[in-house]
């Protein structure tokens, strides 16, 4: 990346020299600005963390109470030396955030992780105008779009109702922050729905942010096979339902929703039923945001980072490859 | 078409024959008994069109999706075979496949013997206005593949099958083919880890459907370290998993084993080495 630039990459992560500070640094440093409270992005060890007010709960729900933090409102501008750092919804999950770095009349935004599709708990999508764009690229080819969540929905209940039928139980696995609040709220009104404990947890945080969560039982070893089969469950893991005496006497059919599960291969991989639903921009929606940002460059980071950026240098733009 | 793409979606998502046969009787329930009936035939293979090849179908597509064709190449290698991948690509589309199944198995068939041109045409008008899983589900049936990947819950396939075991193989050596061929590999010798190496298990004919064969193929000439006349020694890392029906002990190889009725049973793209089996 240009050595000129607002934000450059060292082997903490992306730093930010004049401003003094990093965007969810991969090793222990002063001052962190975090994206969003996934552990990929948020990691334990940093001597301050600057983030969303929903992402700071979740941070001292995850990593530790007795960590320092600032919180910020979305749009709220942060003065760090002469850059002025400000927050904006990223759309991925609760408290998520573009980070938008401006100094001397230079705008740079880090989209952390994003969606553009709807999500109950996730402020929708900010387009924000920059000179840089550093995106995310995890599902960075033509061949993912995602299906509407009516549809994701309906799928995942004929494939409920059938396991039920046949008394099967059926579990979701996602992850316990995010996707499955996102799942809470788009199920919630069709059928019983029983958590795994850390998916309680996490709802519970999100709770005391405030924000209501629907209700949902927590799995537990005095869980009936009525209760497991009639209902739907959300799991972190297969480990979430080893152990439960219910679970040992009824089948348990294991799904996953996830991005992944588009192509074939993906399902195959996963062995188990596969429900397209992602937090992170599809083919589509990734060039949509890039225009819309109106930057001159764009930098792309995870996922299929090379091949968005020589497909972007082809249309003219100039793109370049950031391997955080 | 919706309900039918549903319903092959579905079908994919479980392994149990009760559930699966649960999910026939209430799509069953929901459309007439002839409809019900013609979606068994193409779901258990009795009816099968070939309308376009894979190939044709790519390049109606890419007349639509003018995307490089190296992005194509690479779509691939995470999108499966040629003819989903092309599905894939197209535009997202918002609307539903509106004609019934009768009609649209009619209008594939009334097809059948027209010129290449028309029959990419309305194909390709078909695919467009399709959702994502109905493009799946019409892909396959014009290719001539059955429209779900589910394993039918048919007594006799499971009773012909219920003594194979499985597992989990790379590929060691690609032997090419005798001669001039559609096939580049006439076997591949496939191997599972002893200690820190992989060893040879069984050299077994190369059964891939077209689609399949070509990527396998392709992967083996790229991967080849060396060549010993006809034997192309490939690098490890092309994840493949067999059936067989027994094993017994073997002095003349290196495993000391040697695998009865071994047979390849699917290519699998996103295993890593760590998933072969080990026969220590
Ligand atoms: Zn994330």
């Amino acid at each position: 990346m240009a050595s000129s630039g607002l934000l450059t990459l060292t082997d903490r992560g992306l730093f930010c020299e004049r401003g003094n500070f990093y965007i969810d640094p991969v090793r222990s440093v002063e001052r962190a600005v975090i994206t969003h409270a996934h552990s990929d992005h948020a990691r334990p060890g940093m001597r301050h963390y600057l983030a969303h007010r929903h992402t700071v709960r979740l941070l001292l729900h995850r990593i530790s109470r007795s960590i320092s933090t600032q919180s910020v409102e979305y749009g709220e501008v942060v003065k760090m030396n002469d850059v002025s750092v400000s927050l904006f919804p990223a759309g991925h999950m609760i408290g998520s955030s573009q980070v938008r770095v401006e100094a001397g009349g230079e705008v740079w935004v880090v989209s952390g992780d994003y969606k553009r599709q709807p999500d109950p708990y996730a402020a929708p999508f900010h387009p924000l105008r920059c000179d840089t764009f550093i995106t995310e690229s995890t599902f960075g080819l033509p061949i993912y779009h995602w299906p509407s969540d009516d549809e994701v929905v309906a799928a995942i209940l004929r494939w409920h109702r059938a396991n039920t039928a046949c008394g099967v139980a059926s579990a979701v696995q996602v992850y316990s922050l995010g996707k499955a609040q996102r799942l809470i709220g788009l199920l919630a009104h069709h059928v019983p729905l029983t958590v795994s404990p850390g998916i309680h947890a996490a709802n519970e945080c999100i709770r005391a942010s405030g924000i209501s969560v629907a209700e949902t039982s927590i799995l537990s070893h005095s869980i009936s096979q009525e209760t497991l089969i009639r209902g739907l469950i959300l799991a972190s893991g297969a480990r979430d339902l080893q152990d439960l005496p219910a679970a040992r006497s009824v089948g348990v059919d294991m799904a996953f929703a996830s991005g992944w599960t588009a192509t074939e291969p993906g399902r195959r991989r996963n062995a188990g039923a596969g429900f397209v639903m992602s937090d992170h921009v599809d083919w589509d929606d990734l060039h949509k945001a890039i225009s819309e940002t109106e930057a001159e460059h764009i930098v792309v980071t995870h996922g299929f980072a090379s091949e968005v950026v020589q497909y972007l240098r082809e249309q003219g733009r100039s793109a370049e490859v950031l391997a955080i | 078409m919706n309900r039918f793409a549903e319903l092959c979606a579905d079908l994919e998502r479980t392994t149990r024959p009760n559930v699966m046969r649960q999910m026939i009787d209430t799509y069953g329930s929901s459309v007439s008994s002839e409809t019900a009936a013609l979606a068994m035939s193409l779901i258990d293979g009795s009816l099968c069109l070939r309308i376009l090849r894979p190939r044709e179908v790519a390049s109606a597509v890419q007349s639509v999706a003018p995307l490089p064709q190296w992005l194509i190449d690479q779509s691939r290698t995470m999108g499966g075979t040629l003819a989903e991948t092309s599905a894939l690509l197209l535009p997202r589309s918002d609307s539903h496949c509106e004609h019934s199944l009768e009609s649209t198995i009619s209008l594939l068939t009334s097809l059948q013997h027209s010129d290449l041109r028309s029959r990419s045409e309305v194909i390709l008008a078909m695919l467009q206005v399709c959702s994502v899983w109905e493009r799946i589900v019409l892909t396959r049936i014009i290719t001539g593949s059955r429209p779900t990947r589910c394993d039918l819950p048919q007594q006799h396939v499971e009773a012909a099958e219920a003594t194979e075991h499985r597992m989990i193989t790379t590929v060691l050596y690609a032997h090419k083919a005798p001669s001039i061929g559609q096939q580049t590999y006439s076997h591949f010798t496939v191997g599972v880890k002893k200690g820190e190496i992989y060893v040879p298990l069984a050299k077994i004919p190369n059964t891939f459907n077209e689609e399949i064969s070509t990527i396998v193929e392709g992967l083996a000439t790229q991967r080849t370290v060396e060549k010993f006349g006809p034997t192309h020694w490939v690098s490890v890392g092309i994840i493949v998993e067999i059936a067989y029906t027994d094993i017994v002990p073997s002095t003349r190889t290196k495993s000391g084993i040697k695998l009865l009725g071994a047979r390849i049973v699917a290519w699998l793209p996103n295993h890593a080495l760590a998933h072969v089996d080990s026969i220590d």
